[in-house]
């Protein structure tokens, strides 16, 4: 009887269990407690939160790679194979309008000044030790786009992709805290009290015209990024044709539901205790706030640059969205714009360097991808 | 590892700005080639 009790505690996870799987309960649960109780990017953070508490979970095997324990299968099929970010964009592209930006193109110059983060991060990880493939990974967070820092990771150093992608996606709800100092210290009151022009409209033709041929330039400029892109663009020409009403719903919406469960629980999954109690991580997440901020200063720095050659003035506070994070960063924007001058409206005008951002941000993995790897 | 490395952010960053300038050229292009369209039919 003793040795039957004896047996079923050795099979049984008690015996097994270690003091870092314990205290990845306690950052899964700081997630669901973060996606519950604050609101942060709870669509993400709540799959995540209860995939770590369960992946540490001792002798379930659910990460296992042979036999392939059921977590181990949404990673490998879902993010080894590429699968899931690409799906994510596609139903981005049918959510985004990119009427502001077509109205404004020159905005997409603020998209391509705020992945200066990217690159101090990207220094700033060699600098601490990382390999070029680990550093990129770790860069691309401050392009404040997660499934791109997904794919990036998962290309060149799939062992970060935890640290990484909870990074990218922890910052992003942040970014309301984040940005507004930043923004103030770079910027005088004049200068936030700039109003802009009213957009013009953008016709139907051009709105068809636009992700074909930015899929054309972009794929045929960074090959490497053409996954990405190309899913981007052809969930765009759903929502713009007006023909295929089903597909960018479904694109938009249970898709993009299906999809979101499941790169949660991958990513979740990733975060073993020996993967990641590591102080790498904690490099990682500092050096992810890095990119964030020199992101944001990156952005608004060009958009005071390109007020010394443009006749009508831009308020630099839209300079602050070329950070992806969609809509968040084009909101922050419009409430300092609201604060200096109340009658001001930038959410618009915002919105142009934020798609601008995803872009970026798209084309900074993309030339990352095909340069680390050689 | 460096030499890697410079390369890396001297062909990436100008490299994203060169992108999404060609990407401005073409929207404006595009505008104009759909307003002369739309000027024509009207």
């Amino acid at each position: 009887m003793e040795s039957l009790f004896g047996i079923m505690l050795a099979k049984s996870g008690f015996l097994n269990l270690t003091l870092g799987q314990v205290i990845m309960w306690f950052i899964g649960f700081t997630f669901i407690y973060l996606a519950i109780k604050k609101d942060y990017e709870p669509l993400l953070l709540l799959p995540i939160g209860f995939a770590i508490f369960a992946v540490n979970l001792p002798l379930t095997g659910l990460m296992d790679k042979d036999p392939k324990g059921l977590l181990y299968i949404f990673y490998h099929y879902g993010l080894e194979w590429e699968v899931i970010p690409p799906l994510i964009f596609l139903g981005l592209g049918a959510m985004t309008d990119f009427g502001p930006l077509i109205a404004n193109p020159k905005t997409l110059l603020l998209g391509a000044a705020a992945q200066f983060g990217v690159y101090v991060s990207f220094f700033g990880a060699l600098l601490l030790g990382f390999n070029i493939p680990e550093a990129c990974s770790i860069g691309i967070i401050g392009g404040a786009d997660g499934p791109t820092t997904i794919y990036t990771t998962v290309h060149l150093a799939p062992h970060l992709l935890g640290a990484t992608a909870i990074s990218a996606y922890s910052y992003m709800s942040l970014v309301p805290i984040i940005q507004p100092p930043v923004m103030k210290l770079l910027t005088t009151e004049k200068e936030r009290k700039i109003t802009m022009r009213q957009l013009r409209p953008v016709s139907r033709l051009e709105k068809i015209l636009f992700p074909m041929g930015v899929c054309l330039i972009s794929c045929l400029i960074v090959p490497a990024a053409a996954p990405l892109m190309v899913m981007f663009m052809i969930g765009n020409l759903f929502r713009e044709s007006g023909v295929v009403k089903r597909l960018s719903d479904a694109a938009q919406n249970e898709l993009m539901n299906i999809v979101t469960i499941f790169l949660g629980i991958s990513v979740g999954a990733t975060m073993s205790a020996e993967k990641f109690l590591r102080p790498e991580s904690l490099l990682v997440f500092t050096l992810g706030l890095v990119a964030f901020i020199f992101s944001t200063a990156g952005g608004v720095l060009f958009a005071k640059f390109m007020n010394l050659f443009l006749k009508e003035k831009i308020n630099p506070l839209i300079g602050s969205a070329g950070v992806s994070a969609v809509p968040m960063a084009a909101r922050v924007s419009q409430k300092l714009g609201a604060e200096a001058d109340p009658k001001n409206f930038l959410l618009m005008h915002a919105m142009g360097p934020n798609v601008a951002g995803v872009i970026g941000t798209l084309m900074a993995a993309g030339f990352f991808i095909s340069l680390a790897a050689h | 590892m460096w030499e890697k490395a410079f390369k890396i952010f001297s062909i990436g960053f100008p490299g994203v700005f060169l992108t999404l300038a060609v990407l401005v050229f073409f929207i404006e292009l595009m505008g104009k080639i759909v307003k002369a369209i739309e000027k024509k039919k009207d």
